[in-house]
Protein backbone atom coordinates (compact mmCIF):
# COMPACT_ATOMS: atom_id res chain seq x y z
CA UNK A 1 0.00 0.00 0.00
CA UNK A 2 0.99 3.76 -1.02
CA UNK A 3 -0.05 6.45 1.21
CA UNK A 4 -0.08 10.15 0.02
CA UNK A 5 -1.29 13.29 1.32
CA UNK A 6 -3.67 15.53 -0.98
CA UNK A 7 -3.10 19.46 -1.27
CA UNK A 8 -5.20 21.66 -3.00
CA UNK A 9 -4.29 25.37 -3.09
CA UNK A 10 -5.13 28.02 -0.68
CA UNK A 11 -7.87 29.96 -2.03
CA UNK A 12 -6.13 33.20 -1.05
CA UNK A 13 -2.34 32.32 -0.87
CA UNK A 14 -2.51 29.78 -3.47
CA UNK A 15 0.07 27.75 -2.15
CA UNK A 16 -0.65 24.02 -1.42
CA UNK A 17 -2.23 23.01 1.31
CA UNK A 18 -3.76 20.37 3.11
CA UNK A 19 -6.22 19.61 5.54
CA UNK A 20 -5.33 17.60 9.24
CA UNK A 21 -8.31 16.60 11.44
CA UNK A 22 -6.59 17.59 14.90
CA UNK A 23 -9.23 16.69 17.26
CA UNK A 24 -11.96 14.83 16.50
CA UNK A 25 -15.51 16.52 15.95
CA UNK A 26 -17.35 16.17 19.66
CA UNK A 27 -20.97 15.76 18.81
CA UNK A 28 -23.91 16.48 21.69
CA UNK A 29 -27.25 15.89 21.56
CA UNK A 30 -30.24 18.13 22.41
CA UNK A 31 -33.97 16.95 22.75
CA UNK A 32 -37.18 18.48 23.58
CA UNK A 33 -38.38 16.27 26.66
CA UNK A 34 -34.67 16.13 28.55
CA UNK A 35 -31.26 17.16 28.94
CA UNK A 36 -28.39 14.78 27.64
CA UNK A 37 -24.90 14.75 28.55
CA UNK A 38 -23.07 12.90 26.39
CA UNK A 39 -20.84 13.68 24.16
CA UNK A 40 -19.01 11.38 21.84
CA UNK A 41 -15.53 12.24 19.63
CA UNK A 42 -16.43 11.31 15.57
CA UNK A 43 -13.63 10.37 14.04
CA UNK A 44 -13.84 11.94 9.83
CA UNK A 45 -13.53 9.47 7.13
CA UNK A 46 -10.92 10.60 4.15
CA UNK A 47 -13.96 12.07 2.26
CA UNK A 48 -15.77 13.93 5.07
CA UNK A 49 -12.23 15.59 5.98
CA UNK A 50 -11.61 16.15 1.89
CA UNK A 51 -15.11 17.81 1.63
CA UNK A 52 -14.86 20.30 4.29
CA UNK A 53 -12.09 21.59 2.33
CA UNK A 54 -15.27 23.53 0.63
CA UNK A 55 -14.01 27.15 0.30
CA UNK A 56 -10.82 27.27 1.89
CA UNK A 57 -8.96 25.21 -1.76
CA UNK A 58 -9.52 26.89 -5.28
CA UNK A 59 -11.44 23.80 -6.66
CA UNK A 60 -14.74 22.24 -5.43
CA UNK A 61 -13.81 19.32 -3.62
CA UNK A 62 -16.74 16.86 -4.52
CA UNK A 63 -15.22 16.79 -7.67
CA UNK A 64 -12.07 16.34 -6.55
CA UNK A 65 -13.15 12.90 -4.02
CA UNK A 66 -14.95 11.88 -7.87
CA UNK A 67 -11.60 11.89 -9.78
CA UNK A 68 -9.70 10.76 -6.51
CA UNK A 69 -11.98 7.43 -5.96
CA UNK A 70 -11.46 5.92 -9.35
CA UNK A 71 -7.91 5.77 -8.14
CA UNK A 72 -7.32 5.26 -4.53
CA UNK A 73 -9.38 5.55 -1.03
CA UNK A 74 -9.48 8.58 0.64
CA UNK A 75 -8.69 7.77 4.52
CA UNK A 76 -7.35 9.36 7.37
CA UNK A 77 -3.18 9.59 7.93
CA UNK A 78 -2.47 8.45 11.71
CA UNK A 79 -1.73 12.05 12.29
CA UNK A 80 -5.18 13.12 10.69
CA UNK A 81 -3.79 14.28 7.41
CA UNK A 82 -6.00 13.85 4.46
CA UNK A 83 -4.48 10.77 2.37
CA UNK A 84 -4.88 8.45 -0.70
CA UNK A 85 -4.03 5.28 -0.12
CA UNK A 86 -3.10 3.39 -3.45
CA UNK A 87 -2.53 -0.69 -4.45
CA UNK A 88 0.47 0.38 -6.55
CA UNK A 89 2.50 2.78 -7.92
CA UNK A 90 0.67 2.80 -11.28
CA UNK A 91 -2.00 3.89 -9.43
CA UNK A 92 -0.37 6.82 -8.12
CA UNK A 93 0.69 7.59 -11.56
CA UNK A 94 -3.16 7.74 -12.96
CA UNK A 95 -4.26 9.90 -10.18
CA UNK A 96 -1.45 12.09 -10.43
CA UNK A 97 -2.07 12.40 -14.34
CA UNK A 98 -5.79 12.86 -13.78
CA UNK A 99 -5.58 15.02 -11.04
CA UNK A 100 -3.50 17.46 -13.79
CA UNK A 101 -5.67 17.01 -16.67
CA UNK A 102 -8.80 17.64 -14.33
CA UNK A 103 -7.76 20.58 -12.25
CA UNK A 104 -4.05 21.27 -13.47
CA UNK A 105 -1.91 22.08 -10.76
CA UNK A 106 -4.64 22.90 -8.38
CA UNK A 107 -4.44 19.59 -6.69
CA UNK A 108 -1.36 17.61 -5.81
CA UNK A 109 0.24 14.53 -4.33
CA UNK A 110 2.79 14.45 -2.21
CA UNK A 111 4.04 12.73 1.13
CA UNK B 1 -19.84 34.51 12.49
CA UNK B 2 -18.49 30.70 12.72
CA UNK B 3 -17.13 31.06 8.94
CA UNK B 4 -15.69 34.08 9.95
CA UNK B 5 -13.99 32.92 12.82
CA UNK B 6 -12.83 29.61 10.98
CA UNK B 7 -11.40 32.17 8.28
CA UNK B 8 -9.59 34.39 10.10
CA UNK B 9 -7.59 31.54 11.95
CA UNK B 10 -6.86 30.33 8.56
CA UNK B 11 -5.29 33.73 7.45
CA UNK B 12 -3.60 34.59 10.33
CA UNK B 13 -2.31 30.86 11.29
CA UNK B 14 -0.57 31.26 7.54
CA UNK B 15 1.05 34.53 8.82
CA UNK B 16 1.86 33.83 12.49
CA UNK B 17 2.84 30.30 12.14
CA UNK B 18 5.18 29.98 9.54
CA UNK B 19 5.54 33.21 8.50
CA UNK B 20 5.15 35.77 10.68
CA UNK B 21 7.75 37.85 8.80
CA UNK B 22 6.61 37.89 5.57
CA UNK B 23 3.99 40.37 7.32
CA UNK B 24 5.74 42.96 5.92
CA UNK B 25 4.94 42.51 2.56
CA UNK B 26 1.52 42.39 3.27
CA UNK B 27 -1.15 45.45 4.21
CA UNK B 28 -3.89 42.44 6.37
CA UNK B 29 -6.67 44.95 6.65
CA UNK B 30 -7.59 44.64 3.00
CA UNK B 31 -7.75 41.28 3.19
CA UNK B 32 -9.47 41.07 6.90
CA UNK B 33 -12.43 43.62 5.35
CA UNK B 34 -12.67 41.28 2.21
CA UNK B 35 -13.64 38.29 4.53
CA UNK B 36 -16.16 40.08 6.27
CA UNK B 37 -17.23 40.82 2.93
CA UNK B 38 -17.21 37.13 1.87
CA UNK B 39 -19.15 36.22 4.97
CA UNK B 40 -21.96 39.00 4.28
CA UNK B 41 -22.26 37.27 0.91
CA UNK B 42 -22.29 34.04 2.06
CA UNK B 43 -24.95 34.61 4.76
CA UNK B 44 -27.00 32.03 3.26
CA UNK B 45 -24.74 29.94 3.64
CA UNK B 46 -24.20 28.52 0.31
CA UNK B 47 -20.37 28.96 -1.33
CA UNK B 48 -21.41 27.04 -4.75
CA UNK B 49 -18.93 28.61 -6.96
CA UNK B 50 -15.41 29.24 -5.66
CA UNK B 51 -14.60 32.52 -7.44
CA UNK B 52 -11.01 34.73 -6.51
CA UNK B 53 -12.14 37.17 -4.52
CA UNK B 54 -8.51 38.36 -3.40
CA UNK B 55 -6.77 37.97 -6.19
CA UNK B 56 -7.29 41.94 -7.12
CA UNK B 57 -5.66 42.76 -3.85
CA UNK B 58 -2.26 43.67 -4.43
CA UNK B 59 -0.53 42.64 -0.87
CA UNK B 60 -2.46 39.13 -1.42
CA UNK B 61 -1.00 38.93 -5.30
CA UNK B 62 2.42 39.91 -3.48
CA UNK B 63 2.00 36.85 -1.16
CA UNK B 64 1.02 34.54 -4.01
CA UNK B 65 4.53 35.82 -5.90
CA UNK B 66 6.68 35.04 -3.25
CA UNK B 67 5.05 31.53 -3.00
CA UNK B 68 5.23 31.04 -6.44
CA UNK B 69 8.73 31.55 -6.35
CA UNK B 70 9.87 29.35 -3.66
CA UNK B 71 7.87 26.80 -4.75
CA UNK B 72 9.15 26.96 -8.67
CA UNK B 73 12.81 26.61 -6.79
CA UNK B 74 11.65 23.73 -4.39
CA UNK B 75 10.46 21.85 -7.90
CA UNK B 76 13.85 22.76 -9.64
CA UNK B 77 15.78 21.95 -6.61
CA UNK B 78 13.96 18.37 -6.23
CA UNK B 79 14.31 18.01 -10.28
CA UNK B 80 17.98 18.46 -10.57
CA UNK B 81 18.55 15.98 -7.47
CA UNK B 82 16.34 13.58 -9.42
CA UNK B 83 14.08 13.71 -6.20
CA UNK B 84 10.61 12.02 -7.24
CA UNK B 85 7.97 14.30 -6.22
CA UNK B 86 6.60 11.35 -4.89
CA UNK B 87 9.31 10.13 -2.69
CA UNK B 88 8.36 9.36 1.27
CA UNK B 89 11.58 11.12 2.23
CA UNK B 90 9.94 14.38 1.03
CA UNK B 91 7.63 15.39 4.07
CA UNK B 92 10.52 15.42 6.59
CA UNK B 93 12.76 16.74 4.43
CA UNK B 94 10.07 19.45 3.56
CA UNK B 95 9.36 19.77 7.52
CA UNK B 96 13.23 20.38 8.01
CA UNK B 97 13.52 22.98 5.37
CA UNK B 98 10.56 24.73 6.59
CA UNK B 99 11.97 25.08 10.29
CA UNK B 100 15.18 26.20 9.21
CA UNK B 101 14.11 28.68 6.65
CA UNK B 102 11.95 29.89 9.94
CA UNK B 103 14.57 30.43 11.80
CA UNK B 104 16.79 32.33 9.03
CA UNK B 105 14.01 34.31 7.65
CA UNK B 106 13.71 36.56 10.54
CA UNK B 107 16.88 37.39 10.94
CA UNK B 108 17.34 38.02 6.99
CA UNK B 109 14.53 40.53 7.87
CA UNK B 110 16.16 42.27 10.43
CA UNK B 111 19.74 42.28 8.63
CA UNK B 112 18.21 44.07 5.73
CA UNK B 113 18.79 41.22 3.18
CA UNK B 114 15.40 40.85 1.70
CA UNK B 115 14.34 43.82 -0.43
CA UNK B 116 12.03 42.08 -2.65
CA UNK B 117 9.38 39.17 -3.42
CA UNK B 118 12.21 37.09 -4.89
CA UNK B 119 13.88 37.24 -2.03
CA UNK B 120 12.73 34.13 -0.18
CA UNK B 121 13.20 31.76 -2.60
CA UNK B 122 16.64 31.61 -2.93
CA UNK B 123 16.54 31.11 1.07
CA UNK B 124 14.54 28.60 1.07
CA UNK B 125 16.66 26.63 -1.61
CA UNK B 126 19.64 26.78 0.62
CA UNK B 127 17.08 25.61 3.59
CA UNK B 128 15.77 22.83 1.32
CA UNK B 129 19.76 21.83 0.35
CA UNK B 130 20.17 21.12 3.97
CA UNK B 131 17.49 19.49 4.62
CA UNK B 132 18.32 17.14 1.83
CA UNK B 133 21.67 17.09 3.20
CA UNK B 134 20.41 15.89 6.53
CA UNK B 135 18.37 13.25 4.57
CA UNK B 136 21.65 12.22 3.11
CA UNK B 137 20.91 13.57 -0.33
CA UNK B 138 23.86 15.51 -1.25
CA UNK B 139 23.30 18.80 -3.75
CA UNK B 140 26.00 19.90 -5.18
CA UNK B 141 27.15 23.87 -4.60
CA UNK B 142 26.26 25.19 -8.50
CA UNK B 143 23.01 24.13 -7.92
CA UNK B 144 22.20 26.80 -5.34
CA UNK B 145 21.95 30.34 -5.39
CA UNK B 146 25.42 31.51 -5.44
CA UNK B 147 25.01 35.38 -3.61
CA UNK B 148 28.05 34.72 -1.58
CA UNK B 149 26.65 37.44 1.24
CA UNK B 150 23.54 35.23 1.21
CA UNK B 151 26.13 32.48 1.56
CA UNK B 152 28.16 33.93 4.58
CA UNK B 153 24.78 34.67 6.60
CA UNK B 154 23.31 31.23 6.25
CA UNK B 155 26.95 29.69 7.43
CA UNK B 156 27.01 32.02 10.51
CA UNK B 157 22.96 31.37 11.16
CA UNK B 158 23.01 27.75 10.29
CA UNK B 159 25.83 26.21 11.41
Amino acid sequence: MIRLRLFGRCRIYHDPVSPVLRAPAQIGWEAWFRSIDLVTPQELKGEELLLRTRGWWTVEPKEVAEVVKKHGRLIIGEEGELMVEFADQKSVEALSSALSERFRDQVLLSP
Amino acid sequence: MHFLVILLNHTLDLFHGSFQDLIYLLDSEPILNQVQHKVQNDGSGSMKSIQDEWGHDPSVQSMRRVFSYMEKAQQELLGRSNISFFDKRLRSIREKALELFEQVWPLAVRKGMITSEKDAAPFYVHCLARALGSAGVEVPEELLPGDEKMIHFLKETLP
